[in-house]
Parts: C-alpha cells; structure tokens; sequence
C-alpha cells in the first residue's frame, strides 16, 4: 500500500535550490532512509508538515495518520513521564495501556520520574513511546542515535521494532553509518536529487570488503565517515578538524597525512590549513588581486584560496 | 474547523499540571494577594477609599499582569523548548490550544481575584459577586487574549517579558493610577481595565455600581478587538 508519494517536487528557497525534483514512493513496511544534510531535512520536515508549498510539483499523502520526530523536538518539563504519555494518549484517543507497554520501551520504571531527569537515551525513547501512542501509518524520525550511547542504540533499535509493527518508520540524517543501523533502503541526496544506495554491493561477496573510513574520536566512541560526507578539514591549533555540516570531528591524522590519504577522493589543499571537498565549491570569490574565497555548497563556510594553488584548482575543476 | 472536546480538556490537565509547577508565573497573582495582604496590614484603617485603592491595585496587578504573563509565557516556553512543533503535529488545532489553554488561566486568576476582595478586608455585601465576576472574568480572557499575541510575537521567555512590557504597563498602570491625574483618568476610562477601577471605587465609596452603556460597550470592543488581533496575527505568523 503506497502512504506518500512525492512526484517530482522542487523547493527553491530565497533562490537556492533544496531539492530539485525529487520523486519518492513509500510504501507501507518498507524501512526506507534518507541521507540528508540539516538544511534538506529541515525543509522535507517543513514540506511533510505543511508548514510550506513545494515550489513544484506535488506531494500525495494517502493516510493522514502522520508522525514527525525532528532532532530538536522537546519534552514538558517537570512533570512525570507517565504525566505526559497520559496527555498524549488523551489526545489520540487510543487508550493505550502506559504501563503494560512501557517495558518494551525500556522505561517501565521511569513512569513516575520527572521528565527532566531522564537521560539523553530514555528521552529519544520517550519520544518513540509518545509516537506509539498515537499508532500512525507513517512516521518520520530524524537522527535519533545520533546522541545516544552504545547501550541506548540497543535499546532504542528494539523499541523501534515495536513501533515497526504497526507503523511504517523513514529516517533521516546526514550520517550513512546511524541510517544503515536503522534502514534495508537507503536514498541518498545529491545535488538536491535523491538517489537510491546501492546496498547490495557488499552481499554477493563472501567476505566483507574494505571502505575507506576516516575517524573521530569523541569521548567513548569513535565515529567514522566517508569522505563524500566531509565539507572540508581545517587545521585548529595544530588539530586537524573534519567539518561535515557544519560541525566539527577532531582527527588524529595531520593535514599532510589526510592530504595524501584524501588526494584521489577529491580534496584540494586550498591553504595551509586548509583541505576541501572539491564537490562542494560552489563558488570561488575573488575579493582583491591575491585575495580569493572559496565558497561552499549549503553552507555559510568560505575557506581561503592561496594565490599561488589558484591555477592548480582552475585545473581540477575544469 | 472541528474542535474536540477530548482534546481541549487534555490540554487544560497538562497547563493546569505546568502553571500550578511554574514558580515565575505564579509570580504575578502571588504578588498580587501579598500586594493587598501588606497593605491591609502596613494601613489598618477601614478607610474606604483606602480599602477601594488596595482592592484596585490587586484585582489590576492580577488580572492584567497576570494574564499577560499567564497568556504570553507558556507559548514562549513551548515555542524556546520545541514542545508546540510536537503537539501541533500531533493533531491538536490552534483553536483548541487555545481553549485548552486559556481555560486553566482563567481558573486560577479569578480564584485569586476572588480571594483578593475578603483578603483586603471588603465584604461581599459591599461588591456584587455576579457583576464582580462578569467584570473581572471578561478583563481576564482580554489579558489572556492580549498574552496570546504577545507570545506568538516571541521567540523565546525572553523576548515574551520585553514584548509584554508595553501592554502591562499600559492596562496595569493607567487604572491604578487614575486618581492622580485627570488625564491619566480620562484614558483609563477607555482602557478595559479601566472599568476594574470603575467598578470597585463605585462599589465601595458610592456603594453601589450600575451596568451603563458605555461600559457594557467598552469591554465587548476591547474583547472583540484582541480577539481579531490574535486570529491575524495567528494567521500571520503561525507558531514560527
């Protein structure tokens, strides 16, 4: 059963092109997620909620029992966890048994905490418990791991198969690695137009084959990502630092080092301190006879152009 | 546009629930019953024109202050919190956010409103309880109206205080003050706060109070007035 289609929609926003005609069909049970940076995802939420009009083409909602999880949605404060999932079970008006199905969200007893004093992990869940209630046909999630920790991850993944049950689950997020975790499709969004993953590469062969993967390590865990997700790296203090959507990964590696290892996936030393995603110059800025910017695609980063690496760049980018 | 009666009263449990748990916002009727409580007791004298200024100055702190804050605060709160995005999306309409809303405010600021006329030391035979609830339950849900709008203005509690300041000085302090300068009471009598003033001062030292024209007229323009000022700037804005 098809619950959405979007059918060739574009969104054009102060003339900047988000998504530029982008056609998707989700079926129902299908675990479909989509690769999107904060501004794309931002705007689908804003499109999916009606808040704004599609600068063409058309979206097609055949259930209207939809649910929406953005990264930054809240939680009522200081009142009890059972309190609120109350107040949303009056408002769906499903009388759902809180407290019968309150262990399959980990939060069996949590019910008579504050909400203020939940963890980062039992509030995403909270949050899945608050959708459950409402049994919707489709549900819209974005980066819900992206906070958690290793034991929250686990318990988060079961909570949402109880959700799965009844409901068709899409997530969002600009990390592969969080979307591979939680979806069998992946679509991804490419210059402004969405394009299926292919996943099924690595079955055929027997043994896994190796991806190239830079690291970060963040407190206790160590997060990877593929070079198509980095903006560009910039050298703080001695640290190199991988921007990716505007926020900041430190690397172990020197810039020489990543210089090297980065060469043949399209990175640029565009300064001393600088290494940037060619993919992502959208324009190049020259504000004096030595002075050049480079400026970057989505987002209001503009890097430094040596004068002497601008004919090498003219040449790469030809 | 349907409206759910399920919902409504959901929404009134939960605002009942985080305004009875919200110290700031309890701040503006708490004030106002130790405003008259100090008072009585700083000028013990059964003065009626100084038990009238007491009572004035309550009501006025209550009503006005406290339904600007009661109105414009938690939409600010929800608003800073991301708390209305979910409930909006959750199939609540602005209508019943509204109601839901507006009704536990005005619970709680004529409770006190009605606490406020034994606690200054006047006795219910000196004020009509059904004109003192006519009055002071229309002036609330104006100042509720007016917090509304003032909270769909704002972006976060901050913004809500320095936006609310301009209509809580003038429909708290104008009435308050009318005794002191003529002008100052001209403008009160076109202010819907102004009729509070109206009615206790007429109540306690003329002893009795009769519905006029003009005053009828008053506060259905002043509710007919914020109420379009709300749809539009609803419409206008939404909860951006």
């Amino acid at each position: 059963m098809n619950l959405i289609e979007f059918e060739n929609v574009t969104k054009q926003i102060k003339n900047q092109s988000i998504f530029n005609n982008i056609s998707l069909k989700i079926n129902s049970k299908e675990n479909i997620g989509l690769k999107m940076s904060h501004t794309e995802s931002s705007v689908f939420f804003d499109l999916l909620e009606q808040n704004t009009l599609p600068s063409a083409g058309s979206i097609i909602s055949h259930t209207q029992n939809i649910s929406t999880k953005r990264y930054n949605d809240g939680i009522y404060q200081k009142i009890t966890v059972k309190s609120y999932l109350q107040f949303f079970n009056r408002i769906a008006d499903q009388h759902v048994d809180i407290k019968k199905l309150a262990p399959q969200f980990f939060l069996g007893d949590n019910l008579t905490m504050k909400t203020n004093a939940l963890s980062t992990d039992q509030l995403e869940r909270l949050h899945l418990f608050r959708i459950a209630l409402s049994k919707p046909d489709l549900v819209f999630i974005e980066s819900p791991l992206r906070d958690l920790s290793n034991e929250g991850v686990k318990s988060y993944l079961k909570a949402l198969e109880v959700v799965r049950q009844k409901s068709t689950v899409i997530v969002i997020s600009s990390y592969m690695e969080e979307l591979l975790q939680l979806s069998s499709t992946i679509y991804q969004c490419i210059d402004h137009q969405l394009e299926k993953v292919d996943l099924e590469l690595d079955k055929d062969s027997s043994k896994p084959q190796n991806i190239f993967r830079l690291s970060s390590h963040l407190d206790d865990k160590t997060i990877f990502f593929s070079p198509n997700e980095i903006d560009f790296i910039e050298s703080i203090n001695g640290v190199s630092n991988f921007s990716i959507n505007s926020e900041y990964f430190p690397s172990s590696l020197t810039m020489d080092e990543l210089e090297k290892k980065l060469l043949h996936f399209g990175f640029f030393r565009c300064h001393r301190s600088y290494l940037v995603n060619l993919q992502r110059i959208s324009e190049l800025i020259s504000y004096s006879k030595n002075s050049y910017t480079l400026i970057l695609k989505n987002s209001k980063e503009t890097l430094p152009l040596s004068r002497a690496k601008l004919d090498e760049l003219k040449d790469l980018l030809q | 546009m349907n409206i759910s009666m399920r919902k409504i009263n959901a929404i009134f449990i939960l605002r009942l629930q985080l305004i009875l748990k919200n110290f700031s916002l309890l701040m503006a009727p708490l004030m106002a019953i130790g405003y008259v409580i100090a008072f009585k007791n700083f000028f013990p004298s059964n003065l009626p024109s100084l038990r009238a200024l007491t009572l004035n100055m309550g009501i006025i702190l209550n009503i006005t202050m406290g339904g600007i804050m009661f109105g414009s605060y938690p939409i600010a709160e929800e608003k800073e919190h991301h708390t209305l995005r979910v409930l909006m999306t959750s199939s609540v309409n602005a209508t019943e956010y509204f109601i839901g809303s507006l009704l536990p405010s005005l619970l709680i600021l004529t409770l006190v409103s009605i606490i406020l006329v034994p606690l200054s030391g006047t006795s219910w035979q000196q004020v009509s309880i059904i004109n003192y609830l006519v009055i002071t339950i229309i002036c609330t849900i104006i100042s509720i109206l007016v917090g509304f709008t003032v909270g769909i203005f704002s972006h976060n509690q901050t913004s809500a205080g320095v936006l609310s300041l301009l209509p809580t000085v003038i429909f708290t302090f104008i009435p308050m003050f009318k005794g002191f300068n003529k002008t100052i009471s001209t403008i009160s009598d076109f202010l819907y706060s102004g009729v509070i003033a109206k009615f206790i001062n007429q109540s306690l030292l003329k002893h009795r109070f009769t519905w006029n024209l003009f005053d009828v007229g008053l506060l259905i323009v002043w509710l007919i007035i914020f109420s379009i000022v709300l749809i539009y700037a609803y419409r206008y804005k939404h909860f951006d």
